[in-house]
């Protein structure tokens, strides 16, 4: 059934190029990133145990933990919805006989999967960058994939918000907008000990190598991440089901 | 006869205006309904009411028999729909527009999709973007997807509007085929009569959110009965003259007197007396007026009082 849904908005998105922002966005990460990383090399590779895959990793993902991706999340968001706003879409998709709540997951899906993509572009990017530039340590596999997962989850509040946000406003650049000054906030978040509650901060809290990252207690980390998606899923949905469709 | 539509009371309010008020709309099986008012009498809203997009302020929706309120996918299974100007994505075909859609609504097969662009007549246009399309290819589009879960019940909202002539014909010539063709109940909304007045048999007219009239197109005609119009130099005096003969009569502002007899006998007896008076008869003449006349007549005179 959600299958159907799923297939629908996927099908949608013929011919808008997404691929673009799921390749384009990672690859500036990793080429910011190993750049910074290489500009700060003796500060950064201080210590003997140093690993040059964590520590260019730290940089990589500040940029694109931090900014990029909330940033690139609410374009997903909003790229799913466009098609829906700019020809009457909603009224034609909800004047079908299709339940509101399922719209609404089968959306959230698709952008959800659009991220990890992204997220696997990103690591594809940073191994062939780091091997391009001959980093010498072992690959640590099992950090990489632990953070792109967990960055993954802690983007599913995000998106729910953003994706409520995108139906709102019918113009692409105002919830992008909204996106970039929340995003900067983000580093506010950082110094604060509610900042793992705040939507935009949970995708960064855990990309960033361990020692940097401002977490305690990862299944504490994870409740609040569940906790928090449950509490915007929900109320976006009834508010989804809620709204008239005036235009 | 099985009602297909029925809303009782329906209302829907924003903020303070009444966009809608009260109506109470009735279409039955196999009806051609002609859902008539001017441009923001309340049609749109009303029609959005009614595939529940928005929600009433008041009143109750009863399609096929069910809730709409509490039936509301189950409704909409037997419902195809096209809401004012027509939906699409812009960056599908024409072919791919249906095919999403067809997914969506579980339909089987190419074939339907095939059969669907015949019948909208878009069989050669299949494989462009749909941004590319006319208006009218659109519009054309917008009834195939509409048809494509096989409804029982059409709901069309302006779908001739912005159309050439030319367009106006062909979508008109489509809908009419519908009810023979595939036996569905059409409810369809124009501002103009002329638009649903070779197809529809059933005719509501809406202005400034009332409910003006409701019923068989035939009644509406009746109303478009002949008057006879008298002009003469002193009418207040004829028009005395003419009450005397206990005739009805009017006096407009235009100094003009009508009288809805017109039967030949009655009419010379009446110019006779007036002769007599030593009026002068500048002319007496039968006015027919049209379906269209009616509708405006109908359109303006509730508007005058609200």
């Amino acid at each position: 059934m959600i299958l159907d849904y799923i297939s629908f908005e996927w099908f949608k998105l013929k011919r808008q190029k997404i691929w673009l922002l799921v390749l384009i966005v990672p690859l500036v990460s990793v080429l910011l990133g190993i750049a910074n990383f290489f500009g700060n090399y003796d500060v950064l590779m201080d210590k003997p145990v140093d690993n040059p895959w964590l520590e260019a990793w730290t940089q990589v993902t500040l940029f694109y933990g931090i900014l990029f991706l909330p940033i690139a999340s609410g374009i997903y968001a909003a790229i799913v919805c466009r098609t829906e706003h700019l020809n009457g879409g909603w009224k034609l998709q909800l004047s079908l006989p299709v339940s509101k709540t399922m719209v609404f997951l089968s959306k959230l899906f698709v952008v959800l999967f659009l991220i990890l993509l992204m997220q696997i572009s990103l690591v594809l990017f940073y191994i062939i960058g780091g091997l391009i530039t001959k980093f010498q340590e072992p690959i640590p596999w099992y950090f990489i994939c632990t953070a792109i997962l967990l960055s993954w989850i802690g983007t599913f509040s995000l998106s729910s918000i953003q994706l409520w946000l995108s139906f709102k406003v019918k113009s692409f650049s105002i919830p992008l907008g909204i996106n970039v000054v929340l995003s900067l906030l983000v580093f506010a978040a950082y110094t604060s000990k509610w900042g793992m509650f705040y939507p935009w901060a949970q995708p960064s809290f855990v990309i960033s190598a361990p020692e940097e990252s401002p977490i305690d207690s990862l299944p504490i980390f994870i409740s609040i991440v569940m906790t928090t998606f449950v509490i915007t899923l929900v109320l976006a949905i009834s508010k989804f089901k809620r709204s008239d469709l005036e235009s | 006869m099985t009602k297909i539509i029925e809303a009782t009371q329906l209302t829907k309010e924003y903020k303070k205006t009444t966009v809608v008020n009260q109506i109470n709309l009735s279409v039955g099986q196999g009806d051609i309904y002609g859902f008539l008012g001017p441009n923001g009498a309340g049609k749109t809203t009303t029609i959005r009411m009614l595939l529940g997009l928005i929600k009433p302020t008041k009143g109750d929706i009863k399609i096929f028999g069910k809730e709409l309120a509490s039936h509301r996918i189950d409704i909409l299974k037997g419902i195809g729909s096209l809401v004012e100007y027509p939906s699409y994505y812009g960056n599908l075909t024409g072919f791919e527009n249906l095919e999403a859609i067809r997914r969506l609504l579980r339909v089987e097969g190419n074939n339907r999709i095939k059969e669907i662009l015949h019948t909208v007549g878009l069989l050669n246009a299949k494989d462009k973007l749909v941004k590319t399309y006319s208006l009218g290819m659109k519009q054309r589009l917008g009834i195939g997807i509409a048809l494509l879960g096989s409804p029982k019940l059409l709901i069309l909202d302006e779908p001739t509007n912005g159309l050439d002539p030319a367009g106006i014909q062909e979508i008109r010539e489509l809908i009419k085929g519908l009810p023979s063709q595939f036996g569905i109940t059409v409810m369809i909304s124009s501002h103009l009569l002329s638009e649903v007045d070779q197809m529809a048999n059933k005719v509501g007219i809406i202005n400034r959110g009332n409910l003006i009239f409701q019923d068989h197109i035939e009644e509406l005609r009746k109303k478009s009965s002949t008057k006879i119009n008298i002009r003469v130099n002193n009418p207040r005096l004829a028009e005395s003259i003419i009450k005397k003969e206990g005739l009805d009569v009017a006096l407009t502002a235009k100094e003009e007197l009508f009288i809805n007899e017109c039967e030949d006998g009655k009419i010379a007896y009446i110019v006779e007396q007036l002769m007599r008076q030593q009026l002068s008869i500048y002319r007496v003449y039968e006015e027919k007026r049209s379906l269209e006349d009616i509708f405006l007549e109908l359109t303006s005179e509730a508007g005058g009082v609200s």
